[in-house]
């Protein structure tokens, strides 16, 4: 709560409220179907907001992320987009939705490649920037994923309370997600709609042990959770895996330290996070649109694969051994080791691996090939897990200078509370 | 100087060259930029990479011809992948395609077979719907 407090006091916690509640109603206004021609009111409304953080707003301490975002939308805008992923599906769909008009235009079977049942919260954002400008091309649309990424960033930076902090928290994010924060792939937003979400559940489960909260500061972190809860769920079929696990992670934490009513509160957000997408589902399901990894024989793909050793080690070298999984692992196993367990990072670790787990029951059910289907996607679906470590780590981060600014660089309180 | 501000300096120095890296690896440049807003001039795709997505591209937007700029048709590479793929295809009415040559490579997608220096652009028809 301390950490989600401080972002309160900076305004970025509203600011991070403002701008998510701005891209799910777009995307709530294409689903409802209202007139299209309104549409570019919320990226006009996106777009300001974006240009008054960077432009207007008072700044003290948070110019990297600043430049980082002012960059990724310039490299964003000159590049064309080349990915397979990025043009054959994202863009492919809201390419549909803008010339169609229509959210669920894209249910009606043609081109079935293209994955039709994947949530099209972005694909919207993307149409309606089109209509904004007011024509369609292969590299401007694509920015609406860096205007998307603003609230998760906004509210992760304000957790971490120095600029030096945040400087390492962009280096992380260019690091890890930058690639797909510009090429249109929405890997990197899950990725840092994973780690703000993971931060405001544990926040709204108090897991970090804080007692006292304003009412203020609680309504606007129930706001932010329910905003950035649909935002994640609506972003990949992933996204609802990871809220999933999000919820679940808190209920092993409940049964050592958080109380009943906080875990219920964080469950009822998860709820109504989960109804916008429950709708897409509903309306793919009845245009007999499913996912492709739904197709029959899930549990005997699986099964076969279970028993094969080399299955196993295929999914694992391809999840788990890389570097920048490595790394953050081995750095917050000896800040463990050594100063205690700390309870916001256990509760992180423990989604990180029950998002993990769940990944790797997909692979071992992918009816695809499974050399191909790692081959190929791996390393994009392991940014939330890497992004969410990676960030836990710069929140232990303690680069001070002895005598020398010491202050601004004491690890955050919200991180205090261990078990020795 | 404090020692602090010299750690934020090199960190900052990081932050930009991961920036610039990540601009200079997708292949960012100026021209995109330029023309990052023209209507209906976007890139399309590479003719090699995925030449269904641009018929399929085409079948929403309607188009009744595959039209290409004469000097690629020079090209004995794209003659051939075109004969292979079928083209010219028929598309609806409404929009027409034209391929013409670029001036940089067009990705930096390591697994492609043949590297191309081919976009392809599509506008509308004026004549058409």
């Amino acid at each position: 709560m301390s950490a989600i407090r401080a972002a309160n006091s900076d305004g970025l916690l509203r600011w991070s409220v403002v701008s998510a509640a701005t891209i799910l109603s777009c995307y709530l206004w294409w689903a409802i179907g209202l007139p299209d021609a309104f549409a570019p009111v919320f990226v006009f409304a996106l777009g300001a907001q974006f240009v008054a953080y960077i432009v207007l707003r008072p700044t003290s301490d948070d110019w990297p992320v600043k430049l980082m975002l002012a960059a990724l939308l310039i490299i964003s805008i000159s590049i064309p987009t080349a990915a397979w992923d990025a043009r054959s599906i994202w863009l492919f769909h809201a390419k549909r939705i803008w010339i169609d008009r229509n959210l669920y235009s894209q249910l009606d079977g043609y081109t079935s490649w293209s994955h039709p049942d994947y949530p099209l919260l972005v694909p919207a954002l993307t149409a309606s920037l089109a209509k904004f400008v007011g024509t369609w091309n292969e590299i401007f649309p694509k920015a609406a994923t860096v205007l998307v990424s603003m609230p998760p960033v906004l509210l992760l930076t304000a957790s971490l309370r120095s600029p030096t902090r945040k400087l390492v928290f962009a280096c992380i994010v260019v690091l890890i997600a930058g690639r797909a924060l510009v090429n249109g792939y929405i890997d990197g937003l899950l990725a840092l709609y994973f780690a703000a979400a993971a931060l405001v559940a544990s926040a709204v489960c108090r897991i970090d042990g804080e007692e006292s909260a304003k009412s203020t500061d609680r309504h606007w972190l129930t706001a932010c959770g329910i905003l950035l809860f649909a935002i994640l769920a609506l972003l990949k079929n992933e996204g609802s895996v990871a809220l999933l696990t999000l919820g679940l992670a808190a209920l092993i934490a409940a049964l050592r330290e958080t109380r009943g009513r906080d875990l219920l509160r964080l469950w009822i957000m998860v709820v109504v996070a989960f109804v916008p997408i429950a709708c897409w589902k509903i309306a793919c399901i009845r245009s007999g649109i499913e996912s492709n990894l739904a197709e029959s024989g899930v549990l005997d793909r699986m099964f076969t694969r279970l028993v094969r050793p080399q299955d196993w080690f295929a999914i694992a070298d391809a999840m788990l051994f890389r570097a920048s999984l490595i790394i953050p692992v081995v750095l917050l196993l000896a800040e463990a080791w050594f100063r205690g367990v700390d309870r916001t990072l256990r509760y992180f670790a423990v989604a990180a691996v029950l998002y993990s787990a769940a990944i790797a029951l997909v692979y071992f059910s992918t009816p695809s090939d499974l050399r191909w289907h790692l081959s190929t996607s791996a390393e994009r679906v392991m940014q939330p897990v890497i992004l969410l470590l990676l960030f836990a780590c710069a929140k232990l981060l303690n680069l001070s200078v002895p005598g020398l600014d010491s202050s601004s660089d004491k690890p955050v309180d919200s991180m205090q509370h261990r078990e020795e | 100087m404090s020692a602090q501000r010299v750690l934020i300096g090199l960190l900052a120095v990081i932050l930009l060259a991961m920036l610039f890296s990540l601009a200079r690896a997708n292949r960012s440049s100026w021209e995109n930029l330029r023309e990052c807003l023209t209507p209906h001039a976007g890139r399309l795709h590479s003719v090699t990479y995925n030449v269904n997505a641009i018929s399929d591209d085409l079948a929403l937007l309607g188009s009744e011809e595959f039209d290409l700029a004469p000097e690629l048709m020079k090209d004995p590479y794209l003659r051939e992948r075109l004969v292979e793929l079928n083209y010219p295809v028929r598309l609806k009415s409404g929009a027409r395609l034209v391929i013409a040559p670029a001036t940089e490579p067009y990705t930096s997608e390591p697994g492609l077979v043949l590297r191309t220096n081919l976009f392809a652009f599509y506008e509308r028809d004026p004549r058409g719907k």
